[in-house]
């Protein structure tokens, strides 16, 4: 048997399949048909030729004897010259039906001395002595001895062979039969057997291997022979049982990639060296390239759907899987590096992609290779709308910080200024009503003011929008110029989107002034006048007590984001210094601050959240321990009193470890007790009690003396603890404290 | 490509396209040269890498221009020549008018640094594999 290679087969599959079927059983009985029929008619052959040689030579022996004894009963009748004699024997000889001629010769005479030739017979034969068969007769010579001894004459005579011939036509028809029954006999023995036990067999394993290709795999075949048949059969049921049994393997295998694909949370799937996705892909893959079964894909139409031969992207993709598949594995991580780093698909909404490739390695060169991508896009989305947001914030913080540096009256003038002139822009465009066309003209003219002022502001989007809603009231404007009227209806649902657009970024920009100002809200509320001039006349009004003293105390107050506004900004700094992370957070920024504790105020919050810092926030890897976050919090809340007399509450809290060893402070905290000076001279703060510390730790003075300057301006601090254990100092007007005096 | 990502010269009739090609190619460690005529386009091709071609231009298109430029250059320059058009139709007829492929989305720059990362990585992958078939060898 000669094997041929798979190319050779593949190309020679062809014409195989276009040539006529012809089954094994046909063939097999077309063999058989022939064996048979050859050796039937070789056999018959054989057969009729023996029979007929039996008979011609039992002739032949008969005839001879005949000739024998005829030659025998001549010797007398010769030697003395008898031909009456001679003719009698002849007139013997006839009386045997079988001797067709008969002749008898003297010596050395030419001519018979008599002869015999019957009907049908020969009329000369040869004179010689010896046997000849010819095919209708056996023509037999003697020589006739005489008394002495000598030869007298010679005879011959021929013996008709019919009757032999005709005997073996007919035993040879007889055999004819005979044989053509035992031929058929055996081809049809012959076929029944090559059709049971072998094509039968034959096609049941066909059929097996046709379920077997249509996906089934419970398959049994029924062969019980012990030959060569049914050994293949049981093989093909090993075989099938070892198929189903890797398939079996292969889809757990399958199975647990796509589960480890699935938890890695990325679109990963494998492709061969035709590009052609195989085996398991993860859940994401799906979800990342839209298309439900990827298996049997090509890469190349997942990266670059619908991209063009000429593609740029998609040419470098495929001359890379070209080298990729060639490489040696060494020079995997070179071949990588030039893999594509990134892919934008454009299904829909753009997306980015971002594709990793590693091989994988039987034997070298690559396989497989498999392909990670992850969808990057809203990663890159919101990278994009950051940047872009804070690009703005910060071109509008720098605008309201230069404003607030140089006051910002002028700012929420030109806010009130602006929503005044939207609010009347919105009404012409909204109400529908008949307005003069000098109206219009004055609209026009303050929103394109507003637009100059926006941009003078640094607000640029404002003054985008502003310039939208000029063009469209200048089209509206010049309409009826060119009507020749001098009234005109408005009612135009774009301009007033525009004109509520261009509203709502007038209240950002206020609330961003609001957000960029260290006195919060208090800053809309604020006039510019010169500090001497408003010292001096909070003098003379306090002197006069009553209401106007109370006013006066309010013109002279300080807000407390103003007071706050440089420990916040030091107080990540003062961190720094002993290796902490620490910010401050102000609630109520524009609580007023009477102006006798405004002047120590600064000093003791900076005292306060130096104190917070140094004792109280732990160190980020602690806090992190302990499941806080790294950077310490501390918090100034500040509200207002509720008498005509300004008297300010203000709490510093942090979010630290409390007052950790300083018993003292802990047992006040347990009772939310008021420091005084007698607590202070007590001992618990004095400076040899304090110990020695970091510059940031102080020596202890420093406490006694924010309750000193506190005690000059009326006030007192009280000292608890928050609920996450932090501490808690309470800067409250000593008058209406109910706190409890230290003992 | 040696101290630089790669060397490219981009021929167009707008002085505007050519900077913000310039300045989107840059940013991508590109070296990046611009011209608006082809004796000056043919004098920059000798030392570079890739040459990026407007299709429409004034009084020639894309493919005329590709071939004054090539006439002008000496035998064995080594640059590339693609064209730049927003029109797939054209991008699709690369190869009639002369050019070695076609970079699509004219005016997309976000569009443009991808395609030609793409070139130069296949430059590179070219010399690689070149390589790696002489070490076969040996």
């Amino acid at each position: 048997m000669t094997e041929r290679s798979g190319e050779e087969a593949g190309s020679a599959g062809e014409p195989d399949r276009e040539r006529r079927f012809v089954s094994i059983g046909t063939k097999l009985g077309l063999a058989v048909v022939l064996v048979v029929t050859l050796a039937t008619a070789l056999t018959f052959v054989w057969f009729s030729r023996r029979e007929r040689d039996a008979l011609v030579d039992s002739k032949r022996k008969a005839a001879e004897m005949v000739a024998d004894l005829f030659a025998a009963s001549l010797g007398a009748p010769l030697d003395f010259g008898d031909a009456d004699a001679v003719q009698s024997e002849i007139e013997n000889l006839k009386q045997n039906r079988d001797v067709t001629f008969a002749a008898v010769w003297p010596t050395d005479a030419a001519e018979p001395m008599a002869k015999f030739a019957g009907g049908g017979g020969p009329t000369s034969v040869v004179r010689e002595p010896g046997t000849r068969v010819r095919a209708d007769r056996v023509e037999v010579g003697r020589t006739v001895i005489g008394g002495a001894g000598k030869p007298v004459g010679s005879l011959a005579v021929v013996f008709s062979l019919a009757p032999e011939n005709a005997a073996y036509r007919q035993n040879r028809t007889r055999m004819l039969w005979l044989s053509l029954l035992f031929a058929v006999g055996t081809m049809g023995l012959l076929l029944v057997v090559s059709r049971s036990q072998v094509v039968r067999p034959i096609e049941r394993l066909l059929r097996a291997v046709r379920r077997i290709e249509k996906g089934e795999r419970e398959i049994h075949v029924e062969v019980s022979s012990n030959d060569e048949i049914g050994r293949l059969a049981r093989a093909f049921e090993e075989m099938n049982i070892a198929i189903a049994d890797r398939e079996r393997r292969l889809a757990e295998v399958n199975e647990s990639l796509r589960e480890l694909f699935d938890h890695m949370r990325q679109a990963i799937v494998v492709f061969d060296r035709e590009g052609v996705v195989v085996g398991a892909q993860s859940r994401q893959a799906s979800v990342v390239f839209g298309r439900e079964r990827l298996e049997g894909q090509r890469v190349r139409e997942l990266l670059y759907p619908g991209a063009g031969s000429w593609d740029a992207e998609l040419r470098a993709f495929d001359e890379w899987m070209q080298v990729a598949f060639e490489a040696p594995a060494e020079d995997w991580d070179a071949v990588a590096s030039l893999a594509p780093p990134a892919v934008r698909l454009h299904d829909g909404a753009e997306r980015v992609l971002t594709l990793e490739f590693r091989p994988i390695l039987v034997a070298d060169p690559v396989e497989r290779i498999m392909l990670l991508a992850t969808d990057i896009t809203q990663q890159k989305l919101l990278e994009r709308e950051v940047a872009l947001q804070g690009e703005r914030h910060a071109r509008q913080m720098a605008a309201m910080r230069r404003l607030v540096s140089g006051g910002g009256q002028q700012f929420v003038g030109f806010l009130d200024a602006a929503r005044e002139r939207l609010d009347r822009a919105l009404e012409l465009a909204t109400s529908g009503a008949e307005v003069e066309l000098n109206a219009l003209n004055e609209v026009f003219g303050q929103i394109h003011t507003l637009r100059a002022e926006a941009k003078s502001f640094g607000l640029d989007e404002l003054a985008g929008r502003a310039t939208s809603v000029e063009e469209r009231l200048g089209v509206l404007r010049a309409g009826a110029i060119a009507a020749s009227e001098k009234t005109l209806r408005v009612r135009d649902a774009e301009l007033a989107s525009e004109l509520g657009a261009a509203r709502a970024l007038v209240d950002e920009a206020e609330r961003l002034f609001v957000e960029a100002s260290p006195i919060g809200r208090a800053v809309l509320e604020q006039i510019n006048v010169r500090r001497p001039d408003l010292a001096r006349l909070c003098e003379l009004a306090l002197a006069q007590g009553g209401e106007i003293a109370a006013l006066a105390e309010r013109l002279s107050a300080r807000t407390l984001g103003e007071i706050v506004a440089s420990v916040g900004e030091r107080a990540s700094g003062w961190a720094d210094t002993v290796q902490k992370r620490a910010r401050v957070e102000v609630d109520g920024r524009e609580v007023l601050v009477p102006e006798r504790l405004a002047r120590v105020l600064g000093g003791v919050l900076a005292h306060l959240v130096r104190n917070s810092i140094a004792h109280g926030i732990e160190r980020p890897e602690e806090r992190e321990r302990l499941g806080k976050p790294p950077i310490g919090s501390i918090r100034i809340v500040a509200s207002q009193g509720s008498g005509a007399v300004l008297d300010p509450t203000i709490q510093i809290e942090d979010d630290g470890q409390g007052f950790g060893e300083n018993t003292l402070l802990r047992k006040l905290s347990d009772q939310r007790a008021r420091l005084d000076l007698g607590a202070v001279h007590h001992g618990s703060f004095r400076p040899d009690l304090a110990g020695p510390s970091t510059d940031l730790e102080g020596r202890g003075v420093g406490l006694a003396a924010v309750v000193r300057e506190l005690a000059a301006v009326e006030y007192a601090i009280e000292v608890s603890r928050t609920e996450a254990g932090g501490a808690q100092f309470s800067l409250v007007p000593a008058r209406g404290a109910a706190g409890r005096g230290a003992a | 490509v040696n101290d630089v990502a790669g060397r490219i010269v981009v021929v167009d009739d707008s002085w505007i396209i050519l900077e913000q090609i310039r300045l989107s190619l840059s940013s991508r460690g590109y070296e990046v040269r611009t011209t608006t005529g082809a004796d000056v386009a043919a004098k920059l091709a000798k030392s570079c890498d890739l040459a990026i071609v407007d299709f429409h231009m004034p009084g020639l298109n894309g493919s005329e221009l590709l071939g004054m430029i090539r006439r002008s250059l000496p035998a064995g320059t080594a640059c590339l020549f693609y064209l730049y058009t927003s029109d797939p139709d054209q991008a699709a007829r690369y190869e009639q008018h002369g050019f070695d492929g076609a970079f699509l989305h004219k005016g997309d720059e976000a569009a443009l640094g991808p395609q030609v990362d793409a070139v130069f990585r296949t430059i590179r992958l070219r010399k690689l594999a070149s390589q790696m078939r002489r070490e076969r060898r040996m």
